[in-house]
């Protein structure tokens, strides 16, 4: 008698098992993750068994074999091609459906042009690759540099920090490495970035819809997550450029349970300018020189525990200085940061994960100058430091619920301790006099967050989420929240339109060294007299999908308008460098800003051809009772306008003679941004000198323009009324792939803004005439050369 | 040929980043008016034409007709005494508010009003009294005023104080107020690193907190046979002075770069026109060798 006996009925997996005396019965059906089609052809391998199976055109099986002893700890496995191999009990597709994930395929190579694929107007993935056909001045890919070819972002100057997005300061911008904050990430004085291509598996850029889960800032949010090479095969790449030097080695451990990524990167650049001083002052016969270094250094070593658990560490260090000595001072410059993180990633429940880190991470600038004795070198006569510190430490804690299909919680907490340490220190040896501003300032912030997030692939994606925050700061608590709402909803497979709300709450100001924003700055905590930051937006916009022929094109347009508050401004540039004032406190001044703008962004892609374009319309202007007589004016870099263009043509693809797979590209940058804003003195006219200046004391000597300026006044323009001629710069580079049995080797030459003096930074008036400062005034070429080992 | 295209390299870098420019400057010009009143009887104003950038000579407004009024009853006319010279005769009374008014053929009427202030109220005070440091109490003050010392050539106690041309305005001055303010302080002490106070540039300018109260200080620069000031500036002057002797500061180092990002501007109250209508008032106090260092 065949008598059947219900074990386990699985419905939610669609998995049926029905065991009888002597046979057992598994059926079910196997569906696509998020769109729940079917999946036909999959294969199903019953562990230990040697039983197969593949599903039919709608995705259902059914498997007949022996009695199972056990059954719920039956392993089955489900593969296919276009999927991720997914093994599963049937115990654990009691609280599972069996969906598979779609394959993803990581851009490797050329063949994978530098387009935007599902970009929105608030998302922008890229991974190096495709940074690289934004060139930069070390001629290898930069992927912060690469943000300012991205829509809504304004350019300060050539480099990586001058980055203002939306209207809003430098300082607003967040950049997450690996799931650390990271305040100090340039060389050069800002013209490229610490971070080494290699370690990187892709950027996400979000000026706006930032998830809950991160805090702490008022402008946009750049997540750089790191490569992961458990899986992966050894890896090792060396190159070399006039710039910078790096190698990077990759190594997952035989068990694939186990992997250390170590990348480096130092320059040779000092060094040559050094050689060039000691020529110059072979020809002065004065006593010149410098010292340099600049250096980055990335380590991330990850362990599986287990299926379920993930731990991983990080070291990041970076540091660049600068050491300019004559015969009697000698002035360093030091600038950098370290970050040291431990994480783990935790399958709880296969509808729960928790994601839990702690890092460190210490930030730093420094300025230091010695002067000695003009007859006894030897002898120090005085010593002047500035400098400003800031040090963090922080737990964070994650949880990812899903309630249902569609349905995910994200709920957390951070706890972040910071340390913040503006100083300075003047001693007079010879007058054995010494005074110190020492402003220790600690602000302690917890942070609780929750947000919903609603996803139902090509249909609509939503979220929402809330952020409280409470500062403990001078023995005070303060209190404050942010408010994220996202919406995407795909009106068709092609065409999509995008609403997001964003409240960001930032609790320091950076009141940035020069207006570009580079790594001298001061950081400062918010409190009762500098309240913390706080921005608004709104961006509404649709995203287009289409296809001409074999060219694939992908578009996003959209606006936003921005209010930000409690912005912290010097009350003057000159300021910023500290003239004569005690403290940076002095000259601050709290002011308003609003910005709003049209955003367009385009890509096009065919098999040997791809091309972007990202055009911003925007004002953005700024407002402060004490500058500009309280009547609001633009903002220094609001560029009305902004055009990015870049173009790569895979020029040869063919073997080489000996064989050997090779590939030639061409790319070509094209920017133009409308031309920044200065205040600049048009006229001059009589004015009252200041009491009794014409018997002042003798012995003070001093340049004729301070004498100028006590008889006479320069009547200014309106603050940033000035408009500076348009920014105009073409890069062009070609790059040689050879692919060797064991070796790939890369040649890129490159030159960088081949148009020349069309980049005007300052217009300044100095020996009777102006002048115009650029910073990279003429064509920069670099020669790049890397080898892969396979 | 190597070391060649290292330099033409580090050239590029180093020395081509700044070229010689043609900008059209859109300038307009303005009427600068600069009249200052003081307790004197006699009030002078000079009327001039602003220049193009950076040159220092001016052009004078030839004719105008400047009239003063004193809470809107006219006083009188200035009387033209000199090149862009212009006199009236008339002593302002303190607390009053008063307003200029300059119509000049062909343009805008131009006007400007202030407010005299009264003096400071400040004595001697009794403290570790010095040819160096001197106490001073100040009464609770509602305006900003200025501290300066001229340094006399003898050591001549009068009645009312008369500036010599060959005393001398110290350029190292310093205090130990609380609301003195920083603007124009250096990286060095007063009295060449000798003194306990940093050191400003020639003036101290003392802020006005809302809640003023009466406040013991001192000053500390070579005080001995030396006039101290204590100018009581009404707001236009006191805005007028800080932001002109901070755009000295900004200029006051030899090739020195930052000063190419001077954005400051000098503050104005002339409508139409540019310049300062503003008023001071002095106490001034003698810090002489005869006199008692307890400051009786």
């Amino acid at each position: 008698m065949k008598k059947l006996r219900l074990i386990f009925l699985l419905i939610i997996g669609h998995v049926n098992l029905i065991s009888a005396q002597n046979q057992t019965i598994i059926s079910g059906k196997v569906t696509e993750l998020g769109t729940y089609k079917p999946i036909a052809d999959c294969n199903i391998i019953i562990d230990k068994k040697g039983i197969s199976k593949t599903t039919d055109k709608n995705g259902n099986f059914v498997i007949q074999t022996g009695k199972i002893i056990n059954p719920e700890k039956l392993e089955i496995t489900f593969s296919h091609i276009k999927y991720i191999t997914k093994t599963l009990t049937i115990d654990s597709l009691k609280e599972q459906p069996v969906q598979l994930k779609k394959k993803v395929y990581q851009i490797t190579d050329i063949d994978v042009l530098s387009a935007y694929s599902n970009n929105t107007g608030n998302k922008y993935t890229f991974t190096p690759l495709q940074a690289e056909s934004n060139i930069s001045v070390i001629g290898e890919p930069d992927i912060v540099r690469h943000l300012a070819a991205l829509p809504g972002v304004a350019q300060g100057l050539e480099g990586t920090l001058g980055l203002f997005v939306r209207g809003s300061n430098n300082g607003g911008n967040r950049v997450k490495f690996n799931g650390v904050p990271l305040y100090s990430y340039s060389h050069l004085l800002g013209m490229f970035s610490s971070f080494s291509p290699d370690v990187i598996e892709k950027t996400t850029f979000r000026p706006g819809g930032i998830p809950i889960e991160t805090g702490n800032l008022s402008s946009s949010l750049l997540q750089i997550t790191t490569k992961k090479v458990i899986t992966k095969p050894n890896n090792q790449k060396f190159s070399l450029s006039p710039y910078m030097a790096g190698g990077y080695i990759s190594c997952p451990s035989k068990n694939k349970k186990s992997s250390i990524q170590i990348a480096a990167r130092t320059s040779f650049m000092p060094f040559l300018i050094n050689q060039f001083m000691r020529k110059q002052t072979n020809e002065n016969e004065e006593t010149q020189g410098m010292k340099g270094q600049i250096l980055d250094v990335v380590s991330i070593i990850e362990r599986k525990i287990n299926s379920n658990n993930t731990i991983d560490i990080m070291l990041f260090l970076t540091n660049d200085y600068f050491e300019f000595s004559n015969n009697n001072t000698k002035d360093k410059i030091n600038w950098g940061s370290y970050a040291l993180k431990i994480g783990l990633n935790s399958n709880i429940s296969p509808r729960l994960k928790m994601a839990t880190c702690a890092y460190f991470n210490s930030t730093h600038s420094t300025q230091e100058q010695l002067a000695y004795d003009e007859y006894q070198p030897d002898n120090l006569n005085a010593q002047l430091r500035l400098g400003t510190e800031l040090q963090e430490g922080s737990i964070n804690n994650s949880f990812h619920y899903k309630l249902s299909n569609t349905l995910k919680l994200d709920a957390g907490f951070n706890l972040q301790l910071q340390k913040f340490q503006p100083a300075s220190e003047k001693t007079i040896y010879t007058e054995n006099s010494s005074s110190q501003f020492n402003n220790i300032q600690q602000s302690g912030l917890l942070s609780a967050f929750a947000g919903l997030v609603f996803n139902k692939p090509n249909e609509m994606e939503l979220s929402v989420g809330y952020r409280h925050t409470l500062q403990r700061i001078d023995k005070q608590n303060r209190h404050n929240f942010d408010l994220r709402a996202l919406g995407n909803i795909y009106l068709s497979h092609n065409l999509g339109i995008e609403v997001s709300l964003d409240r960001l709450t930032q609790y320091f100001h950076v009141l940035e060294g020069l207006p570009t924003g580079w790594s001298l700055n001061v950081l400062t905590a918010a409190n009762n007299h500098f309240p913390e930051e706080i921005t608004n937006q709104c961006y509404a916009g649709m995203f287009i999908k289409t296809r001409l022929r074999n060219i694939v094109m992908h578009y996003t347009i959209g606006g936003y308008y921005r209010d930000m508050n409690n912005l912290a401004s010097y009350t003057n540039s000159v300021n910023m460098f500290g003239a004569t004032d005690q403290s940076w406190k002095d000259e601050i001044a709290i002011g308003d800003g609003r910005s709003l703008g049209v955003e367009i962004s385009g890509t096009a892609q065919s098999k040997h051809f791809s091309s972007t374009i990202a055009y911003t319309l925007s004002k953005t202007d700024r407002q402060f009772s004490e500058i500009n007589k309280g009547i609001p004016f633009p903002f220094k870099f609001d560029r009305r306008h902004i055009l990015n263009l870049q173009s790569k043509y895979l020029v040869v693809q063919n073997p080489t003679k000996n064989g050997y797979r090779r590939k030639q590209y061409l790319n070509i940058v094209f920017s133009y941004a409308s031309g920044h804003r200065a205040t600049l003195p048009v006229s001059t006219y009589k004015g009252l000198a200041p009491p009794y200046w014409e018997i002042r004391s003798s012995g003070w000597t001093f340049p004729k323009q301070l004498d100028d300026n006590a008889y006479h006044r320069q009547e200014m323009t309106s603050r940033n009324s000035f408009k500076m001629k348009d920014y105009l710069r073409l890069d062009v580079s070609y790059t040689f792939i050879k692919h060797k049995p064991k070796t790939t080797h890369e040649w890129c030459l490159s030159l960088f803004n081949v148009t020349n003096r069309q980049n005007p930074y300052l217009i300044f008036y100095d020996n009777d005439r102006w002048q115009q400062f650029s910073l990279i005034p003429i064509v920069m070429p670099s020669v790049r050369w890397s080898i892969k080992l396979n | 040929m190597k070391k060649l295209s290292i330099y033409l390299f580090l050239f590029q870098i180093l020395y081509a980043c700044v070229a010689d420019i043609d900008i059209e400057s859109t300038r307009d010009k303005k009427i600068v008016v600069n009249c200052v009143l003081t307790p004197d009887s006699i009030q002078t104003l000079t009327l001039m034409y602003s220049s193009p950038h950076s040159q220092l000579w001016h052009e004078e407004v030839d004719s105008a007709i400047i009239t003063l009024f004193q809470d809107s009853i006219e006083i009188g006319h200035f009387r033209k005494t000199g090149f862009s010279n212009w006199q009236l005769l008339h002593t302002p009374q303190y607390g009053d508010k008063y307003r200029i008014h300059i119509k000049v053929p062909n343009w805008p009427d131009i006007e400007g009003s202030t407010t005299m202030p009264n003096p400071v109220h400040i004595t001697k005070t009794e403290g570790n009294n010095s040819n160096t440091v001197r106490y001073f109490r100040q009464l609770p003050n509602t305006l900003p005023y200025w501290i300066f010392v001229i340094r006399q050539k003898h050591d001549t106690i009068m009645v009312k104080p008369q500036i010599a041309s060959n005393d001398v305005l110290l350029t190292s001055i310093g205090c130990n107020h609380p609301n003195a303010d920083n603007f124009n302080t250096t990286n060095n002490m007063v009295l060449e690193n000798k003194g306990s106070t940093r050191e400003h540039i020639a003036y101290i300018r003392i802020t006005a907190p809302k809640d003023s109260t009466e406040t013991t200080f001192y000053v500390e620069t070579n005080l001995y046979q030396s006039l101290v000031f204590f100018r009581a500036a009404s707001t236009e002057y006191d805005l007028y002075m800080k932001s002109s002797i901070q755009k000295m500061v900004i200029h006051s180092s030899f090739n020195d770069p930052t000063a190419w990002f001077d954005e400051s501007e000098i503050f104005t109250n002339i409508d139409n026109g540019l310049g300062i209508f503003g008023a001071f008032s002095d106490v001034i106090v003698q810090c002489h060798y005869a006199l008692d260092n307890t400051g009786n």
